[in-house]
């Protein structure tokens, strides 16, 4: 069995006992076969002789995918290999990540086992509003891609796909939403959290009340990227029952990034036990996903409960690296993992900053990943 | 470690740098904002009162000269504080404070009671939190006008001024009547207020939060209705860097040299804007800056045995510090001219980056390096920060000094000096272009 139908049959039947060994596997495979990977890993000291545990696996900075090309010379280009490059919204194209994923089925698994688990877990099928271009029109978007499967996979034939590269016509996705209403069909809207709350101010502004039918949902990604004044968590989960009358259980927020074949959706009592913690929502991750927590000074995994930078190692990711370490802030309990924002870049000093900076950064939202 | 996270979160062992239970002669709980009034008032009728400008120089440097002694109590005591608030290593604070005092000699002030202009305002100077002691340069050349100083120091940093402000009393009692040193949060717009309109005018340094909402109370009108004359100054973010000829780049000079830059980057966690992000080193072959970034890297480690990093980070800081060496790693696996030295934990870090220009650094002892073919291209190279370098390091032979020290007043840099004195600029420096004291010659 290759590795690849081992992660396979992994996420279609998982087995917590064997994430550990599947895990060293996955790493010993990548060792050999990713070569920017086994060069970090012996400058610092580790091999799939030295790795005996999970811990031990180097975890890579989200920043390889920007700056190498993380090649898998063990996998052939085919023409089912999927090639995604994040927004690169900071710095241009010129330093855009980009993560090629050899095999697109153990991606697809991944996706939908998960979205069944966290946004579907009813078996609904329903009517589907993409507040971002759907894959055909973003093939470069990992996330593209993914609502393309979502809508595939747990959608009728009632679709609109609302956005272009150029923007989201909410005009076109209050007519949808308002002729889903008229019919009584729960719709799932899926997109970024800044087409929500334009979704959400087109709604306001035009004076149009909508009351979406029960069971309707909304899926919201990317945190405050791409918002000038970005919605808290809390207001988007406001603001859709407010605007579309959709139940808070219903308005999860998920986490992913086009360097992670992986995602994490918000805990809510609509599809889990859990109930949150410390006054926010936690994220929980699939089975083939293991979080964990790096202290940023000696990159060694932190204690339960302790805030660092939010690692992975993701056994969906087998094509490229599975060990990753993110710019966010968490921590993890039980299991699930709390976000808390993005680790700011290095920015002028001097004994003082100046008075725009000052307003600058009282406003200075931090982005979620970039895809 | 002198913030918490921005974001919402539970820092459970990453303490948020509190440090309320340490702050020497903290008034926060005590202050009200009619106390900051009848305090200015109390202050102008001091400062109404002159008082011979040689006598305010002898009391400060009689103070600084105390304060150059590592073991007198007063400096041990916030040694100790901001060690234990900010985790920084007590031989760091004390090696920065040994630059911050140095420039507070008799000489240096005989000389500015010369040239100084004699008002008689009462200052409100809000310290910055970023490194102890700065603003000490306003501090004495305000004192040294006949000026009285309120001051406002930061949550962060509330320990310097109280305890330097204590031995100036000591010294000279009158003197330091002169000086009143408050803190209160940011959050208590009522006390700032005050403060705002019951100085003449005031001077704003520092990473607080404390300026942003000067401003608010100061469009809201709070400060045209109350009468007051005001000019308020709020310095702007300021960064520094170095240069190197190539003569003293590479070979037995470039470690004296490298020593000397080691120092100016390390002294205050690399906090403050005296601080070299950036090191340009002159370069006619390839390689040569690469060759200067391994002695950098030496002499940071070598500092760094002698005056530790920090035991602990902020989370955030920590976070920015290694942004910066996995760009620069992967860059580097990736194939471009980068390279990466680094020190245990986040001691130190040093990047090597052939194309880069000025790169602003996350502090604690990170520097970039980069070559610079001729004063063309170096002032390409600093054009991201073209208006905001506060100051230049220069190691080059003396024949080369005026034209390189030329070049750098051409782009408005005020303060140029050697390798390793870039921490102890002199008293009359034009500190973020002079603002400081053309308040003082300002007509009001």
């Amino acid at each position: 069995m290759s590795i690849y139908a081992e992660v396979l049959s992994f996420i279609e039947t998982p087995r917590l006992e064997m994430f550990e060994p599947l895990a060293l596997a996955v790493f010993r495979y990548q060792f050999e076969n990713v070569r920017v990977y086994r060069q970090y890993c012996i400058a610092r000291s580790a091999s799939p002789e030295s790795v005996r545990v999970l811990d031990q696996i180097p975890a890579v900075s989200t920043v390889a995918f920007k700056y190498t090309r993380v090649h898998n010379t063990g996998e052939p280009d085919s023409a089912t290999a999927l090639t995604f490059f994040t927004s690169g919204t900071s710095k241009g194209f010129t330093e855009r990540g980009k993560h090629r994923v050899p095999r697109r089925e153990v991606y697809r698994a991944s996706a939908l086992e998960h979205l069944r688990r966290m946004l579907f877990p009813d078996g609904a099928r329903m009517a589907m509003l993409a507040l971002h271009p759907t894959g055909d029109r973003m093939p470069e978007s990992s996330l593209s891609t993914m609502l393309t499967w979502c809508i595939e996979h747990f959608g009728t034939n009632s679709v609109l796909c609302a956005a272009t590269r150029s923007g989201v016509d909410a005009n076109a996705a209050i007519d949808f939403l308002q002729d889903a209403q008229a019919r009584r069909a729960p719709v799932c809207i899926l997109g970024t959290t800044a087409a929500s709350a334009e979704l959400f101010e087109s709604i306001e502004g035009c004076g149009r009340k909508l009351r979406l039918p029960a069971g309707s949902r909304l899926m919201d990604t990317g945190g405050a990227k791409g918002q000038v004044i970005p919605l808290t968590p809390v207001e988007v989960v406001a603001q859709a029952h407010g605007c579309l009358g959709i139940e808070p259980g219903l308005v999860i927020n998920e986490y992913g990034m086009t360097e992670m074949c992986s995602q994490l959706y918000d805990a809510t009592p609509f599809n889990s036990d859990f109930t949150g913690h410390g006054g926010y929502r936690v994220k929980l991750p699939p089975p083939w996903l293991h979080p964990t927590i790096l202290d940023p000074v000696t990159l060694r995994p932190a204690p339960e409960g302790q805030v660092g930078l939010i690692g992975f190692f993701d056994l969906a990711n087998v094509g490229s690296i599975s060990a990753l370490m993110t710019e966010d802030f968490g921590f993890v309990h039980d299991g699930a993992v709390a976000i808390l924002g993005r680790a700011a870049a290095g920015g002028a000093r001097g004994c003082a900053l100046s008075i725009e900076k000052f307003a600058r950064r009282e406003s200075d939202a931090r982005g979620r990943p970039s895809r | 470690m002198k913030q918490s996270i921005s974001a919402v979160g539970k820092p459970h062992l990453y303490p948020s740098g509190e440090v309320q239970a340490e702050v020497p002669a903290k008034l926060e709980e005590q202050v009200t904002a009619a106390q900051v009034s009848d305090l200015a008032a109390r202050l102008r009728i001091i400062a109404d009162e002159p008082v011979a400008a040689r006598r305010v120089a002898l009391a400060l440097g009689g103070a600084a000269e105390r304060w150059r002694n590592r073991d007198y109590a007063q400096r041990r005591e916030i040694v100790g504080a901001i060690a234990a608030a900010w985790g920084w290593s007590e031989a760091l604070i004390d090696e920065s404070i040994d630059a911050l005092i140095a420039p507070l000699n008799r000489f240096a002030l005989d000389n500015l009671v010369r040239s100084v202009p004699r008002r008689n305002d009462v200052i409100g100077l809000i310290m910055p939190g970023n490194i102890p002691g700065a603003g000490i340069h306003e501090y004495a050349i305000g004192l040294l006008a006949g000026c009285a100083l309120m001051i406002k120091t930061a949550t962060a940093e509330p320990f310097f001024f109280a305890r330097f402000t204590q031995t100036l009393r000591e010294v000279d009692a009158e003197v330091g009547e002169r000086v009143a040193v408050l803190n209160w949060s940011r959050e208590r717009n009522a006390i700032t207020g005050a403060f705002r309109t019951s100085c003449d005018w005031i001077a704003a340094f520092g990473n607080d939060d404390t300026i942003a909402r000067l401003e608010l109370l100061k469009s809201r009108g709070a400060a045209e209705t109350s009468g007051a004359r005001m000019l308020q100054i709020a310095f702007g973010s300021r960064v520094s860097g170095a240069l190197v000829s190539s003569e003293l780049a590479v070979g037995p000079a470039a470690i004296a040299v490298a020593d000397a830059i080691a120092r100016d980057v390390s002294l205050f966690e690399q906090q403050g804007c005296l601080s070299p992000h950036h090191i340009f080193v002159e370069s006619s072959r390839a390689g040569v800056a690469d060759e200067f970034a391994r002695e950098l890297a030496a002499a940071l480690e070598r500092f760094a045995k002698q005056t530790p990093p920090p035991r602990r980070y902020g989370l955030e800081e920590a976070a920015a510090v290694r942004r910066v060496r996995e760009s620069a790693r992967w860059r580097g696996i990736g194939g471009s001219a980068v390279a990466l030295m680094e020190g245990e934990g986040l001691g130190w870090t040093v990047v090597c980056d052939d194309e880069a220009s000025f790169t602003v650094s996350p502090g604690y002892r990170t520097a970039t390096v980069s070559p610079f073919a001729d004063l063309e291209d170096l002032k390409r190279r600093l054009a991201p920060v073209a208006g905001r370098i506060e100051a230049f390091a220069i190691g080059a032979p003396r024949a080369r000094l005026e034209s390189l020290q030329a070049f750098l007043t051409a782009l408005d840099i005020f303060y140029i000096c050697a390798p390793g004195a870039m921490q102890s600029p002199p008293l009359d420096w034009s500190h973020g272009g002079g603002a400081f004291l053309h308040g003082l010659t300002a007509s009001r």
